[in-house]
């Protein structure tokens, strides 16, 4: 029996050990451009107990051009987060789903948290979106969002869900009769984490 | 039946207790590291900071994070010797050095304006396209590979639609996927196929 609990525990332990390999495996993979082999890399990792995958995961996810996969992955609420990397990296997850009001709120708050070459190019792509979102927003567009809002709802990617209802609401406060502001709101209010 | 149960209890007991023990044991000399490493690192954003203030705007970019890489190995990776911890810097490096920036301009849905928002809508058509063929591919191979191989031996052209590889892995290369299908069907004489969905064409490149 004792042999069999040292088993268990030597188990953990080079499962631990294996994740990190798969980590490192993952960041080569991921350098080389070699992106799908890097998603592979990093769930491998995750499964294994590693720690602090999520965001190396849908960042990958960014890479590879599925953004509202990215989206979903990186979970709920788009304030920025401990790491401004990551931070960016959702950011680009927003822009890739058109969240542009998302982004705009990571790359905000990346400010001088990051690297030079990350900041400078936060601040162009803020520069953009402020260009794009000058127009007052139409009808359509928040239409739109809280289609896509719905649409997600019903196939259970609440995260995504819920940036896309988050999207409808600052849309349609840049309107002046709010146009359909008030159902964004109680949409996003159900999506909130713990509700069923 | 007894012996076997205090067997279980005492194994129990020593996986838990094994490890609250080292922890108490452990205890005062973390503290005593814990101190010291806070010491050591304390200066560290000060440091990054009063970095980046001192190079000048277009000195380049590189300096401060191998400077940054270096401090953290030294007071975070090297200090405690963690795997995990290499790991995780490997990995925050190869994200920085594939930083990029997209290409393409930001374009609300639901207005008319261009091209960008054309390249949205036919993103959004291919993505449909191979959802459909997501679920198509999944529902012929839950039929199972034996009445796939009868169809095969008999030569008559099954109704094979070339969907699997027309997919392909939907980041540009999903055309080139679904002409290797194709060929591949016709080469076996048996599938016929009709020519798969013809793949995606991905995101297009729109990172740096």
């Amino acid at each position: 029996m004792i042999a069999q609990a040292l088993a268990l525990l030597l188990a953990a332990t080079s499962a631990s050990a294996g994740a990190d390999e798969h980590l490192l495996a993952g960041a080569q993979r991921f350098r080389d451009g070699r992106f799908d082999e890097a998603l592979v890399e990093f769930r491998v990792a995750q499964r294994l107990g590693a720690q602090g995958v999520d965001g190396y995961v849908a960042s990958t996810l960014v890479k590879l051009g599925r953004y509202d996969e990215a989206v979903e992955a990186f979970g709920g609420g788009d304030g920025p987060g401990a790491d401004p990397l990551i931070d960016y990296y959702r950011a680009l997850a927003c822009w890739g789903a058109r969240l542009y009001g998302c982004a705009d709120r990571l790359l905000a708050g990346i400010g001088d948290r990051s690297g030079p070459k990350v900041a400078e190019q936060a601040a162009r792509l803020r520069g953009a979106i402020a260009a794009e979102l000058r127009r007052e927003p139409t009808p359509a567009s928040i239409d739109w969002y809280l289609g896509r809002c719905a649409d997600e709802q019903r196939v259970g990617r609440r995260a995504l869900a819920a940036a896309l209802g988050r999207e409808a609401i600052g849309l349609a406060a840049r309107r002046g009769d709010h146009y359909r502001r008030a159902e964004a709101e109680r949409l996003v209010q159900a999506l909130a984490p713990g509700r069923p | 039946m007894l012996t076997n149960r205090l067997s279980i209890a005492i194994a129990a007991g020593l996986m838990l207790a094994g490890p609250a023990l080292a922890d108490d044991q452990d205890a005062t000399r973390t503290q005593d590291q814990t101190k010291a490493r806070d010491e050591a690192s304390a200066g560290i954003g000060a440091q990054v900071q009063d970095m980046a203030r001192a190079q000048a705007k277009g000195d380049g970019t590189t300096g401060i994070g191998d400077k940054v890489s270096e401090m953290a190995q030294s007071h975070g990776c090297d200090v405690n010797g963690s795997a995990e911890c290499k790991a995780h810097h490997a990995v925050h490096q190869a994200l920085a050095d594939q930083a990029g920036a997209p290409t393409d301009r930001p374009s609300l849905p639901g207005e008319a304006s261009g091209a960008a928002a054309e390249h949205h809508a036919a993103r959004t058509r291919t993505m449909d396209t191979e959802r459909a063929a997501l679920r198509h591919t999944q529902r012929m191979a839950a039929q199972g590979q034996g009445s796939e191989a009868q169809a095969m031996h008999r030569g008559a052209g099954a109704g094979g639609h070339g969907m699997g590889g027309g997919m392909g892995g939907g980041m540009g290369d999903g055309t080139q996927a679904a002409e290797t299908t194709r060929s591949g069907d016709m080469h076996h004489g048996a599938m016929g196929g009709t020519g798969g969905t013809g793949g995606t064409t991905g995101p297009g490149g729109m990172m740096k």
